[in-house]
């Protein structure tokens, strides 16, 4: 992959938090209106894994 | 649905400053400004409860096994990672300059160079479902794992749960990611590499893009 941002930008970070307060006010609005969708993923269970203390 | 358009056009420029927004309403006239309709700074507690109904107490990683849709083309999965709960955010971009080629043209330029997103994408983005403060939300120092040896292991659960979003929309093709800090960079590019699930499905990092403006990253099917 490229590698072009070494360094912190915090044009992407307000960016990111400008978009991120977006979707929670819509999915506040969903979550009024009624309107979320919840789609069953996989076979519909969780997925639940141990912690490993050191990974690969 | 308007305002979703606008705030990823408004995202799709890295516009950050006030002049950018009102240029980004110019060019979308009729759309919602994010910065007049009312924006909440944290999900409310019965949201959370509701879509971390299932989650475990202890200790563990947990994925939620359901993406929830709040509208056209913007998704969310609930995880949970050691006792943290976190959100994961899916959104697409083509719904937002599919109507005008041109304009599609000019903001896909200032985004990533000369890259140009598959039809079917989404642009991932993580946060701490607790997270309350929109200055702070992002800032990694202030959310660390419990365990920072489980560094690698959080990478690659990362990509499970973008995994998941993907067994229930299969017909996306690419998911796109900006992370703001080099070490998230490195974290996921080694992620990526080495992500059996990821392989198995199809997908491999987005080599050659010419990210010059945005940072963009990413996996694709091949």
């Amino acid at each position: 992959m490229a590698v072009k941002k070494r360094e912190m930008d915090p044009k992407v970070i307000e960016s990111k938090r400008r978009s991120v307060l977006h979707f929670m006010s819509v999915a506040q609005k969903a979550q009024q209106d009624g309107t979320v969708k919840r789609i069953p993923a996989g076979n519909g269970k969780p997925v639940i894994q141990e912690l490993r203390i050191k990974s690969t | 649905m308007r305002a979703i358009l606008l705030g990823m056009v408004v995202e799709a420029l890295n516009l950050a400053d006030p002049p950018g927004m009102e240029a980004a309403c110019l060019i979308l006239p009729g759309f919602l400004n994010p910065l007049e309709s009312p924006v909440l700074n944290h999900m409310t507690p019965d949201a959370l409860r509701d879509w971390f109904a299932r989650a475990p107490d202890g200790p563990c990683t947990w994925i939620s096994g359901e993406v929830i849709v709040l509208a056209e083309h913007l998704e969310v999965v609930a995880f949970q990672f050691d006792q943290d709960r976190y959100l994961m955010f899916f959104s697409a971009l083509e719904a937002t300059l599919g109507t005008d080629p041109d304009l599609a043209e000019d903001v896909l330029q200032n985004w990533v160079g000369t890259f140009r997103p598959a039809k079917d994408h989404r642009l991932i983005k993580f946060i701490r479902a607790d997270a309350n403060d929109p200055e702070q939300m992002f800032d990694y120092h202030l959310w660390p794992l419990r365990n920072p040896r489980q560094v690698f292991q959080f990478g690659q659960f990362l990509v499970d749960v973008a995994m998941q979003h993907w067994q229930t929309m299969r017909y996306i093709t690419q998911y796109l990611y900006q992370p703001a800090y080099p070490a998230l960079t490195k974290l996921y590019q080694r992620t990526l590499k080495n992500h059996e699930g990821c392989r198995q499905a199809g997908f491999r990092p987005i080599l050659n893009s010419d990210i010059e403006s945005g940072g963009y990253y990413g996996c694709e099917k091949t």
